[in-house]
Formats: C-alpha cells, structure tokens, sequence
C-alpha cells in the first residue's frame, strides 16, 4: 500500500471518527447523559460582567472540540498535494525573468538574478515544464519530473551583456541633459 | 434652449473627435544587435514642448523577443527617444511625429 493511499486512508477515519465523537455527544448531552455539575447534577454557571451568565458543561465541551479537530484537520489535509520547484536564474541586470510552472500556469518573476522557489499543486500524471520568459516570450523551458520537490537545472539567459553594446547617441547627452531627461 | 443644448453636445463631440485624433499617432520599430534582435530592451519615447525646451510627457515599452516595441496612442509632436539595455543607455534619438501617422525605427547596434 502506497503512503499517499495510508494516508488518505487514516485522515477518513479520523473524519469518521469525529463525525462520531459528535454525533454521540450531541446525543448524550441531549440525553442529559453528561452534563453536569458532580454535585447538583447541573450544568456549571458562570457570569461574566458583560455577557452575563454562561453555563458550562466542561466534558461535552471537550468532546466536542475534539470531535471538531478530528473532523477539521482530514478536511484541512485533503486538498491537492504540493510540491516546490526550485533553482536558479543568471540574467543581465534589468532584464525581467517570468518563471513558469506548466499545465498550471503558476509563475513567479525574478527582477534580477538569483535563487527561486515555487509551489505549486501536485496534479497526479501530468507533465510539468518550467518555462523561462523574458521580454514577454519563452524564451527557454526545462521538463521536470514531479517528486515531493524539484530542483531545476540552473538557466541563464543568454543575452549580450549591455557593456558590450557601443551606444548610438543622435542626440547627445548635455542636449537630453537640457531637456530635463536623464 | 434646446437648440443650445444641442449645439453644445455637437461642439463637444467635436472637440472628443479632435483629441482622439490628435492621440492616434505611434511610434514602433525593431532594435537588433549585430543584426539579432535584441529583446528586452526599455524604450522610452519622451514628448517634447512646442518651444523643445523640456519634454512635457513620457511613455515606455520594452522590446519583445523579435526586438520589436511599439507606443502606440501617443499625440502629434517631436519626441526625444531612448533605448536602454541592461541598466545603460543604448540610443537616443529624434522622432517626428505627425498627427495621426506613424514613426517606425529600426535601430542597429554594435
């Protein structure tokens, strides 16, 4: 038997469980079977300043929380399963890198170069790709094979570096200067 | 008093229609390094005064994957254009732009 079939498995009887555990409660306090007060066979009194006075019944609070819990944290756990996709990303400084986790389309952006780190959902038999945009286009991808976490290969975008380009001035600098544009 | 209202309204339409008209032009082109086209890359086209003392609005893009960039529903005038790569500035240039036409720029660099 598989961990995530376990799994799955145990968070349904918790559920069960605390559908249970509610269930009787509800009944036994509707029975009057647990209220109560030892001595009075009453439900315990307090009174607050404001809100005025609360009657307890300590035992079936707690069932009931623990019933809460039992039937809550199954619900809370079974959604998708997720997994993180990391790596790295070299790009020239203000060029902007889209990282994008395929078929879900979850996407962070990188402003400069350096780590990355994603979750996304886990989606059973399908094939994730993690695209590198820059300039609004793919411009590279890499398939990964989708574990508890992925590690990407590190990319970098190969563009020139800006140093090597010689400016083009039609206009000079002290002209642009004047004109209030830096 | 009708008539006045009526007046008004086609003035109005008018004056909407002039505008619209004056804000239809575009300035676009392609940006290639040694004949590639250069992708991301900030174009900044900045609207000069009518005296071109001081530029009175700014529009940016950038370039996309083919270098290609285009600003477009700017309004008639002369614009100052600057191209910036990786942090520093790569061209600057003029660019004439009558209402309602279209400036296209390709710029090559080495």
């Amino acid at each position: 038997m598989t961990f995530a079939v376990t799994r799955s498995l145990l968070l349904g009887v918790s559920a069960a469980a605390g559908f249970f555990l509610l269930a009787a409660t509800m009944l036994l306090v509707g029975m009057r079977r647990i209220y109560i007060d030892k001595e009075t066979k009453k439900p315990i009194e307090f009174e607050f300043p404001i809100i005025g006075k609360v009657k307890s019944q300590t035992p079936a609070l707690f069932l009931i929380a623990g019933g809460m819990l039992l039937v809550v944290y199954p619900i809370q756990q079974s959604g998708p399963d997720q997994v993180t996709i990391q790596g790295t990303v070299t790009a020239p400084p203000g060029v902007r890198v889209d990282v994008v986790a395929v078929p879900q389309q979850f996407q962070t952006t990188l402003y400069t170069s350096g780590p990355f780190s994603m979750t996304v959902p886990l989606i059973p038999n399908a094939n994730y790709r993690v695209q590198y945009q820059a300039g609004g286009v793919i411009a590279d991808q890499q398939g990964v094979l989708v574990k508890d976490q992925i590690l990407v290969t590190p990319w970098n975008y190969g563009a020139p570096p800006a140093d090597s380009i010689t400016p083009v001035k039609e206009v000079s600098d002290a002209e642009l200067q004047k004109l209030g544009i830096h | 008093m009708r008539n006045c209202k009526s007046w008004a309204f086609i003035n109005l339409l008018a004056l909407a229609a002039i505008l619209a008209w004056g804000q239809n032009a575009f300035i676009g082109g392609k940006v290639t390094l040694h004949g590639q086209p250069l992708a991301s890359a900030t174009v900044n086209a900045y609207l000069l005064d009518r005296g071109q003392t001081k530029y009175t609005s700014q529009w940016s893009t950038t370039t996309d994957r083919q270098g290609e960039f285009a600003v477009r529903s700017l309004p008639n005038g002369n614009y100052i254009v600057t191209i910036r790569y990786g942090g520093k500035v790569v061209y600057q240039g003029k660019a004439q732009v009558p209402s309602g036409q279209a400036e296209t720029m390709k710029v090559d660099l080495k």
